[in-house]
């Protein structure tokens, strides 16, 4: 922010560190009241760093004292130091007694608890193979981003595209007061829908265009950006659940871009709803930024856009509801905080399914090792034509080995697998470092040639990484 | 005679100065009776004597 009439004389920066900031308004307040003093041409506050740059005209430095002194009604501190973080621990012991830092401590509990109840419902989901029923990826029916669109739409999209839908609705309403029928007034809800359903179409083609860029139909790429997603869902599912160490992380559209869209008079123009529809794609919730990924590593233009229609589709009922009965979960402050903690543990438990998935899909440790730990097996002995054969059925969504999996290296290996049936995205089988992408499991028998494999610990699982890993050991 | 405004998505006394400010930059500080922060995240403005055409200004000022 600065003021419009600069002078020419001489202006130069300074950073201010600003203790009290907690929310976009504090940024504006601090902006706009900063720029009433006298010598200060422009000024950038930081909810993030919790900082001001600040430009100011001639050789005098704004006086700390002072500020502190303006600011202090406000509850703003101003330094030219960082403020010290609270570095007593959660628990300590003082002079022979228990000392316990409050709000450490509930941070810690809170994140203990979540921690187990994380752990005991991914074994819970493991063993009852429940992924096959939940699992959504590039490879999904289309119906299945309805249904996602639709659970984000009483979710987290509720909270976040709701609360727009609801700023903008009082605007809108002065806007088309003059309209005599309901469908008149409902056109600028309908135009924010359709902008919405039609930015996500387009812009879900450019990501599929995007993943066909960039070899998406490589398994390690695929699963290295989605490990990189899903770290960033854990992220902003911690910062809903309020653990403080997560909050210094903020996933925010370009404050350029948010300063304009928060200038209600960008969108004051009667198709204006239709931009604001349009722009929720870039609006960073959890379920969206799921389908977003999954868009991208579909690789395709038609699959991708596809993928973003139904999910958007999804979230178009949920939402008009919202935008015409006037309710969001975040005009309700009890119930945001309630649906922060439930929204944040289902985000935080598919962040960490995901990426426990494609640690699989990548061979390396991951939480299977800790619930089912196998061990070498009697080597496979080589058939007459000098090849070993590891045996597999598929089924539901499992792969049962029906011979030992420890073989030879350097010695020609093929795998048998036998299809009785299986599900969901156990039909493609992968096995990095042993098997190139992945392999269609054909109904019946398949043959997958290893060639003459090196030493190493692989595992075979599917190419979402989801089915429980079978370990091949080549000694 | 009194003017009472209420207003949408208030969350924080951030706000409730921003709005204070934008009153007092266009010369209705002296027309402030109060401006409070109510539940769900709406507040109340009162402000007394001010004429018809002023209600509008206003709200265009908090909008």
């Amino acid at each position: 922010m600065s003021k419009k009439n600069k002078p020419n004389n001489q202006v130069t920066n300074c950073t201010l560190y600003v203790e009290g900031m907690h929310c976009a308004s504090c940024e504006i307040l601090i902006e706009r009241k900063l720029l009433k003093q006298d010598g200060i041409d422009s000024v950038d506050a930081s909810l993030k760093g919790g900082r001001v740059d600040i430009k100011y005209v001639g050789t005098e430095k704004p006086n700390l004292e002072g500020l502190n002194k303006d600011f202090k009604s406000l509850g703003y501190k101003f330094s030219d130091k960082q403020f010290k973080r609270d570095i007593t621990p959660a628990i300590s012991f003082k002079n022979g007694g228990l000392s316990i830092n409050p709000k450490k401590f509930k941070n810690y509990l809170r994140l203990i608890i979540i921690s187990v109840s994380l752990l005991v419902a991914f074994y819970f989901f493991q063993e009852l193979k429940l992924g096959q029923y939940v699992s959504v990826d590039s490879k999904s029916a289309l119906p299945a981003f309805l249904f996602l669109g639709l659970a984000a739409g009483f979710s987290s999209c509720a909270a976040l595209v709701g609360g727009l839908l609801l700023s903008m609705s009082k605007q809108w309403n002065e806007i088309y007061i003059d309209k005599d029928s309901n469908r008149e007034k409902a056109e600028p809800h309908m135009l924010f829908h359709l902008g919405r359903i039609t930015s996500f179409t387009i812009l879900g083609g450019v990501l599929g265009l995007l993943g066909e860029k960039i070899s998406l139909d490589n398994l390690a790429v695929f699963a290295t950006i989605t490990i990189i997603v899903s770290i960033i869902m854990f992220i902003l599912a911690m910062q809903m659940l309020g653990v403080d160490k997560f909050q210094r992380f903020k996933f925010t559209a370009p404050k350029s871009l948010t300063r304009f869209a928060s200038d209600e008079t960008n969108f004051k123009g009667r198709y204006m709803p239709f931009l604001l529809g349009s722009l929720t794609f870039l609006l960073p919730c959890g379920f969206t930024l799921i389908a977003q990924a999954i868009a991208l590593t579909s690789g395709d233009f038609i699959r991708g856009a596809a993928i973003m229609l139904m999910f958007a589709l999804g979230t178009f009922v949920p939402l008009m509801m919202i935008s015409f009965s006037g309710v969001a979960f975040n005009s309700k402050p009890h119930l945001t905080a309630k649906f922060n903690i439930v929204a944040g543990l289902v985000i935080i438990f598919f962040a960490i399914y995901n990426i426990n998935g494609q640690l699989n899909v990548l061979g390396l440790d991951s939480l299977n090792d800790i619930f089912s730990s196998s061990e070498q097996g009697e080597v496979v002995t080589a058939n007459e034509e000098g090849v070993q054969i590891i045996n597999i059925t598929a089924k539901g969504f499992e792969y049962i080995p029906t011979s030992s999996t420890t073989i030879k290296a350097g010695v020609p290996t093929k795998i048998i697998v036998d299809n009785q049936g299986i599900q969901g995205c156990a039909y493609f089988m992968a096995a990095n470092g042993l098997i190139d992408n992945y392999v269609s499991l054909n109904k019946g028998i398949t043959e997958i040639d290893l060639g003459e494999p090196n030493k190493g610990q692989y595992k075979l699982t599917c190419s979402m990484g989801m089915v429980k890993p079978v370990d091949i050991f080549v000694i | 005679m009194n003017t009472t405004f209420t207003i949408d998505g208030m969350h924080c006394q951030a706000c409730v100065s921003l709005i204070r400010m934008e009153l007092e930059d266009n010369g209705f500080e002296d027309k402030v009776v109060s401006l409070e922060l109510k539940d769900d995240n709406k507040g109340e403005l009162v402000l007394e004597g001010i004429e018809e055409n002023d209600v509008q200004i206003v709200s265009d000022l908090i909008n």
